[in-house]
């Protein structure tokens, strides 16, 4: 009798079975027990054709259109930018040629100078389309030495965290998403704190370690580096703009990222030093 | 001793229809992550995804919504890098909603269906926001400029929807 009354409510049963289900997932994820997600990979791995696929025909109807629209201007661009390349030229051979005098000098060999980074290119090919995860998804994987932790940057700074890899992708959590942290130091004060995503590519969230007066507007803010931080010390976060004290004195300042997000492209991954770290 | 197939017209007609449904799933995310490349994050992209999710509850019934919703939902978690089950319990409760509500309010043309679309397209983003906050500790945002966009592509991809899956009296 009671098995005929809860079959007469099986589908509010079902929804309420699944809502349950979505809350449980989530609460395991909050006590990290779904780090690791297997099932997560193997999604990646099935539709990485498509992410593929998607950046093809994307960077192909970019290409078709700014020919078409921008032909004039294109040819004005390219003279204008083989003459910058000539003129950098001449400044690189002048540059190589005062650092080969200084590494003649016996008492520089000891120092740090040459120690560099093993640094891989990649591509952005896809972007998350959720107004909730602030993530892409990069064409090197496993197999090009990327592991998960490895700090991503671009030419003009830091961009964020590989979360994910299979064999020829891997998932870069960029640092506006909200689940992102930065230890970092303001360059000009070397004040301490941590530099937070807000989920929008505008600013990041700066929370000071010490209630002093705040970084000056144009401050820079560089990651610090400390021991247990996946990122190196010194790669550039971004510019101070405005701030001010919450109720616990502590100072919380906007930082205007140093990186555009809406137009990564090109990134790099820090695999490690050129020593082997 | 004849070997002839026993599969009924029916039953091929539902075989074409998943595989209608899953070929769509496919359109869709390429869709959605093809123009999210594009525009970057300069303007959200319209969440077609929901869109669908909506038809299956108008056009069939709660359990049809909720569950196609929730394996929707949980596949788009994967994929977009959200943290997993925040699109299923999003996409679970619009999808036994819009049967629900279909039931008690007069949904018949194209406007009645946009509009209750951006009405679940509101309460789905608001009850993820409220989740969030509540087992994550997330502050998301609202994505209300998403709910807008999307609703301008409802009418147009329930016509398509109609005409995939044919369930439009003539």
């Amino acid at each position: 009798m009671n098995l005929k009354r809860l079959w007469t409510y099986r589908k509010l049963i079902l929804f309420f079975l699944l809502i349950f289900l979505s809350f449980l997932i989530l609460m395991a994820q909050q006590r990290q027990a779904l780090s690791e997600s297997q099932a997560g990979r193997i999604a990646l791995v099935i539709f990485d054709p498509l992410f593929k696929a998607t950046a093809w025909v994307d960077e192909r109807v970019v290409d078709f259109f700014d020919v078409a629209l921008s032909r004039s201007s294109l040819r004005r661009e390219n003279e204008a930018l083989q003459q910058e390349l000539a003129a950098l030229e001449v400044r690189y051979r002048l540059l190589k040629h005062e650092m080969l005098k200084l590494q003649s000098l016996s008492d520089l060999q000891t120092l740090d100078l040459t120690r560099s980074l093993r640094l891989l290119p990649a591509s952005v090919t896809a972007v998350s389309p959720s107004p909730w995860s602030r993530t892409v998804v990069v064409d090197k994987g496993i197999i090009q030495g990327v592991r998960t932790n490895m700090a991503v940057v671009h030419v003009t700074g830091l961009v964020g965290i590989v979360r994910e890899v299979t064999p020829n992708s891997a998932v870069v959590q960029l640092l506006i998403d909200q689940r992102s942290a930065v230890g970092v130091r303001v360059e000009e004060t070397r004040e301490r704190g941590i530099v937070r995503g807000l989920g929008t590519p505008e600013r990041y969230e700066l929370l000071l370690e010490e209630s002093g007066e705040g970084p000056q507007e144009g401050a820079t803010v560089v990651s610090s580096g400390l021991e247990g931080s996946h990122f190196a010390g010194g790669l550039l976060v971004g510019t101070v703009h405005g701030a001010k004290k919450n109720k616990y004195g502590q100072v919380i300042a906007m930082v205007k990222p140093a990186v555009n997000m809406n137009r990564l492209e090109e990134v790099l991954i820090i695999l490690g030093s050129e020593e082997g770290s | 001793m004849n070997s002839y197939s026993t599969i009924s017209p029916a039953r091929l007609f539902r075989i074409g229809s998943t595989v209608k449904l899953l070929l769509l799933v496919v359109a869709v995310l390429f869709f959605e992550f093809a123009v999210q490349y594009l525009v970057r994050y300069r303007v959200p992209v319209p969440h077609l995804l929901a869109l669908l999710v909506i038809f299956i509850g108008l056009q069939w019934e709660e359990t049809r919504g909720a569950v196609l919703g929730f394996v929707f939902g949980m596949l788009y978690g994967l994929l977009a890098y959200e943290p997993i089950g925040l699109s299923a319990f999003g996409l679970t409760l619009i999808g036994f909603l819009s049967a629900q509500l279909k039931r008690h309010f007069f949904v018949d043309t194209y406007a009645d269906k946009t509009v209750l679309a951006v009405c679940l397209l509101v309460m789905h983003n608001v009850a993820i926001v409220i989740v969030a906050w509540l087992t994550l500790g997330l502050h998301l945002p609202l994505g209300l400029l998403q709910c807008a966009i999307t609703g301008i592509f409802a009418a147009p991809c329930f016509v398509i929807f109609d005409w995939l899956f044919q369930t439009r009296e003539r």
